[in-house]
């Protein structure tokens, strides 16, 4: 155990220095090469947070007007920390050997993303969680280089107006409750009543929901994902969605408390639900690893924030023990979440990294020639879809045992339960098939370009994380009983709820790690019988009818997907054109726009600009006119001031 | 450790497996004698097997490690819900998981044989795959659904073996309309998944046509006869579940030799039954478009959606 100051100063203080020495200029990237090591011992330290210091709490004396700024490392705290620090230091590892533009400056960004992050989830005032907040939303935008500028600015816009109303919130919780430190803030809704705190936990909702994704304003993240340097895209969607998922449950459940208003519930579990089978939707149609890597974390934070809705509406119509099992749920499936995305992304970076190609139309047969590679990603993909013996499976298993074994009251709010289990099957079911696509065509069939047949080698150091990162998938999907069980003892200890041992979910009817013991066995047994029993094997070309196939001469990612968009054609907003100029070729383009940009935000965007014509048209005048309008404003204000004192 | 009851389940999940290719045959049978044939032998479903597993295989040059290790992944999770559900007696042999696990696991085989199909490179392989996941997204979330309602209704939580003994002891109100509607929706389930009629026609000509074959296309030898045993029990077990689960009046409840036999009994009955059902169901129907079977889907989809409602509203 270390004492809270030599933890401190473990954690932050050699990515500060690295911060610093990173934009030295220097020759051959040693500056970025000691400002990778600073991070690197600054994330280790992080990833051991929860071994080496208890509960503990410390005050950064600053001079400032409100007072000293706090940080709290409690049980749960430390548990996220521990999760999002070996993510980060699995990214900062791979991001060693990748050639990258401008890597001096970027490890200096990834610096100071450590840093935010870490302020962002141990703040215990309202100022440095804002603050840290809004450093993690400037750095991830600074480090995004290389995306569209459109897709960049937009993120830019999104996620500040997200932390505008973030800033509303606090500053209304600091307001009612009196005080700036959190710890201290207790129940707000006890004292501004149902209505206030339930405008306050929407606006927190939608306010951290424009990082992860929540309808509409996942606008900015398949475009932002697909241009982004690939260990931003990571940071974003692992250890910035954790961030926020933890801070999002402490702000519900112990600043603000759940207000007994079950239209915000309703509200709450809609979007949610509509942003879940969204994402899972159009991840079907995506031509890119990385965009339907985009639409997946989206599809998973939404069924994050469906559990945290569900606990909401349990707190209310169930028990407090049922809500934590769900609140447990939910932390669980951030954390799985944070790790096979992770996984899933580096594998895809290191794939276009050494093939050089994006799209997955002209991927396709890389098992064969970086087998490792795709060894991990098989696991990656696995822990996704959700198969078991894999993390994702523990995770999306506790969520619908949770949701069908809950003890609710008579109320028409039952009925969100089976419907909710409907849309977890259905979102399920369909990120299945689009991971199914994903792996498949990228590492199966016959390579589809020239330079995927002959892809550069691989370094070791890039393998490593992956490697670890895959273990851990594996690990976490069959040791979840103890995870699940400090998850509790956590969130028990952070809410003040009484462990009540009868709601102990993960005891009893499923057991992991027998179950993949059992698998395994079997599995072997019927290996080795046929090691025994030998028979030959003639390798020979896949049947051709008897024309030898060309690499275009298999099924296209887009054909694999063609008749499930056939059956939910009315929700894609497919555009399809087909010219037939001369005889011998016509053309068939289909088009698939996404209807949210375009229905929803370039209207909108019209709007603004149609409303700021008819604005300009008074502000070419002449001098009188302007005299007039002030005349004319002075007039309004002194007699509504009039009217109303 | 070793008691009465584990040496019985661990015999009944024996039996499951070594019945699979027999109720095969039977359907085949009943289905030869509804179009005036006299058909193949009974048995033969385990002479195709036997000989399969003896030949030497062939696969393809753009195959990756995977694609051997495919029949194992498909074999050996059926045979784990082989182990995981009840058939004759209530108990069960590996009580590691719960109904919720037995879906995935049905969605472990299906991943695993997607992927088998696109291994090849060819265009049949990939067509199978595409088809098959069209259809799971719609069969997949109303599997859930019906087995959710069946556990709900029985109130014991998601634990299989004691949904059985919960069914049986409710006795007649047990009939209640989440019950039917679970079982027609899964019944529906049932030919969709294991590549029936009017969903999947297997002994076309027209690999066009096929979705499940198709995948399997590349595999021979073994391999296939492995991906033909895993198929075959996959039906079974689909039978098991309904016979034992939606409708488990007559399983044995203790280790009474007398029990047992009645329970077996029983259980053989209501296969024989359902198998000629199915037989039934296939001679009368076609095999529809593909782009029709989404609305049958979506039936039985929306089926147990209302079973699972009814349960939280009745």
């Amino acid at each position: 155990m270390l004492t809270v100051e030599l933890y401190l100063s473990l954690l932050i203080l050699p990515a500060i220095l690295g911060m610093i020495v990173s934009v030295i200029p220097s020759k051959k990237g040693i500056a970025g090469n000691v400002g990778l090591l600073l991070c690197v011992i600054s994330s280790i330290v992080g990833t051991l947070t929860y071994f080496v210091i208890g509960d503990s709490s410390y005050e950064f004396i600053v001079p400032s007007v409100v007072g000293s700024y706090y940080v709290m490392f409690d049980q749960f705290t430390r548990m996220i920390i521990s999760i999002s620090s070996l993510v980060f230091l699995m990214s900062v590892i791979h991001l060693a050997r990748f050639g990258a533009l401008n890597k001096e400056k970027y490890v200096g960004l990834t610096n100071l993303l450590f840093i935010s992050c870490i302020l962002a989830m141990s703040a215990d005032c309202v100022i440095l969680l804002l603050v840290a907040w809004e450093l993690i939303s400037l750095t991830t935008f600074l480090m995004s280089y290389g995306a569209n500028e459109t897709a960049r600015w937009r993120y830019f816009t999104i996620t500040h107006m997200g932390g505008l109303l973030l800033m509303g919130v606090f500053a209304a919780m600091w307001s009612v409750s009196g005080t700036y430190v959190l710890s201290e803030m207790g129940e707000i809704s006890s004292i501004a009543g149902s209505m206030v705190s339930s405008v306050m936990i929407f606006l927190l909702f939608i306010g951290f929901g424009t990082k992860l994704g929540i309808l509409p304003f996942h606008a900015w993240m398949p475009d932002l994902y697909a241009g982004a340097p690939i260990h931003t895209v990571t940071f974003l969607s692992t250890v910035c969605s954790n961030v926020a998922i933890m801070i999002l449950v402490k702000g519900i459940f112990l600043w603000i408390g759940v207000p007994n208003n079950m239209y915000l519930i309703v509200l709450m579990l809609l979007l949610s639900s509509t942003t879940a089978i969204w994402g899972a939707m159009e991840s079907l149609i995506q031509t890119e690893p990385r965009r339907i890597l985009a639409y997946s974390s989206m599809e998973n934070m939404a069924l994050v924030t469906m559990c945290i809705s569900a606990a909401m509406l349990f707190s209310q119509i169930s028990s407090e023990s049922l809500m934590a099992v769900m609140i447990v749920a939910a932390i669980l499936h951030t954390i799985n979440h944070s790790l096979f995305k992770s996984l899933m992304l580096m594998t895809v970076g290191t794939v276009e990294d050494c093939t050089g190609e994006h799209a997955i139309e002209k991927m396709g047969g890389l098992a064969k020639v970086i087998p490792m590679i795709s060894v991990f990603a098989l696991i990656g993909v696995l822990a996704m879809a959700a198969i078991p013996p894999l993390n994702g499976f523990v995770s999306e298993w506790l969520i619908i045992k949770t949701m069908i074994s809950a003890d609710v009251e008579e109320s028409i709010l039952r009925l969100v339960i089976p419907l909710v289990v409907a849309a977890l099957g259905v979102c399920g079911m369909m990120a299945a098939v689009s991971y199914a696509r994903l792996y498949g065509f990228m590492f199966l069939g016959r390579p589809r370009s020239e330079m995927v047949a002959k892809p550069k080698p691989i370094d070791k150091t890039t393998m490593f994380p992956l490697a670890i990162l895959a273990l851990f998938c594996i690990g976490f999907g069959v040791f979840a009983a103890p995870l699940v069980n400090e998850l509790m003892d956590a969130l028990c200890g952070l809410l003040g709820i009484i462990r009540d041992p009868s709601v102990d979910i993960l005891s009893g009817s499923l057991d992991p790690l027998v179950l993949s013991a059992i698998l395994l066995t079997i599995a072997i047994v019927m290996l080795l019988f046929s090691r025994v029993f030998k028979k030959k094997v003639k390798r020979s070309t896949t049947w051709d009818c008897g024309v030898e196939l060309e690499e275009q001469m298999q099924y296209s990612s887009i054909g694999f997907t063609q008749p499930l968009v056939r059956v939910f054609h009315p929700f894609y907003g497919d555009k399809t054109a087909y010219t037939d100029d001369n005889e011998e070729r016509g053309t068939y383009k289909v088009r698939f726009a996404e209807p949210f940009t375009e229905y929803f935000f370039r209207p909108l965007g019209r709007s603004v600009y149609w409303v700021a014509e008819k604005i300009g048209k008074i502000q070419t005048g002449n001098i009188q006119s302007y005299l007039g309008y002030i005349l004319f404003t002075l007039l309004f204000v002194l007699l509504g001031a009039r009217l109303i004192c | 450790m070793l008691t009465e009851a584990t040496i019985i389940s661990l015999i009944q999940a024996i039996i499951l497996i070594a019945i699979s290719p027999l109720i095969t045959g039977l359907i085949r049978k009943f289905k030869a004698m509804m179009q005036h044939r006299i058909g193949s032998s009974i048995i033969q479903p385990y002479r195709d097997i036997l000989k399969l597993f003896r030949k030497d295989s062939v696969i393809s040059e753009s195959t990756s490690w995977l694609f051997r290790l495919i029949p194992y992944i498909c074999l050996s999770s059926m045979i784990l819900i082989a182990l995981m559900i009840p058939f004759m007696f209530t108990e069960i042999i590996a009580p590691y998981g719960d109904l919720i696990a037995l879906v995935y696991l049905f969605t472990l085989y299906r991943f695993a044989m997607v992927l088998g199909g696109l291994e090849g490179g060819s265009c049949f392989g990939g067509m199978g795959s595409s088809r098959e996941m069209m259809m799971s997204v719609l069969i997949e979330p109303a599997l859930l659904l019906s087995i959710m309602a069946i556990a709900v209704l029985s109130g014991g939580g998601t634990d299989i073996s004691s949904i059985p003994t919960m069914l049986c002891d409710m006795g007649f109100v047990a009939f209640c309309p989440a019950l039917i509607l679970a079982a027609s929706s899964f019944i529906i389930t049932i030919l969709a998944e294991n590549a029936r009629i009017p969903f999947d026609n297997p002994s076309t000509h027209l690999e066009l046509t096929m979705v499940h074959e198709a995948m399997l296309l590349e595999y021979s030898g073994r391999d296939l006869g492995m991906m033909e045993l895993s198929a075959e029990m996959r039906l079974t077990i689909f039978m098991a579940m309904l016979s034992s689960l939606f409708f488990p009046w007559g399983i044995a409840t203790t280790t009474a030799p007398l029990d047992l036999l009645m329970g077996f009994i029983v259980v053989m009955i209501k296969m024989i039954v359902i198998a000629f059902m199915i037989a039934l169901l296939e001679s009368s129907l076609t095999k529809s478009r593909l782009f029709k079977t989404p609305n049958l889907l979506t039936a039985s989809f929306v089926l147990s959606l209302l079973a699972m409602v009814s349960l939280y509203i009745l």
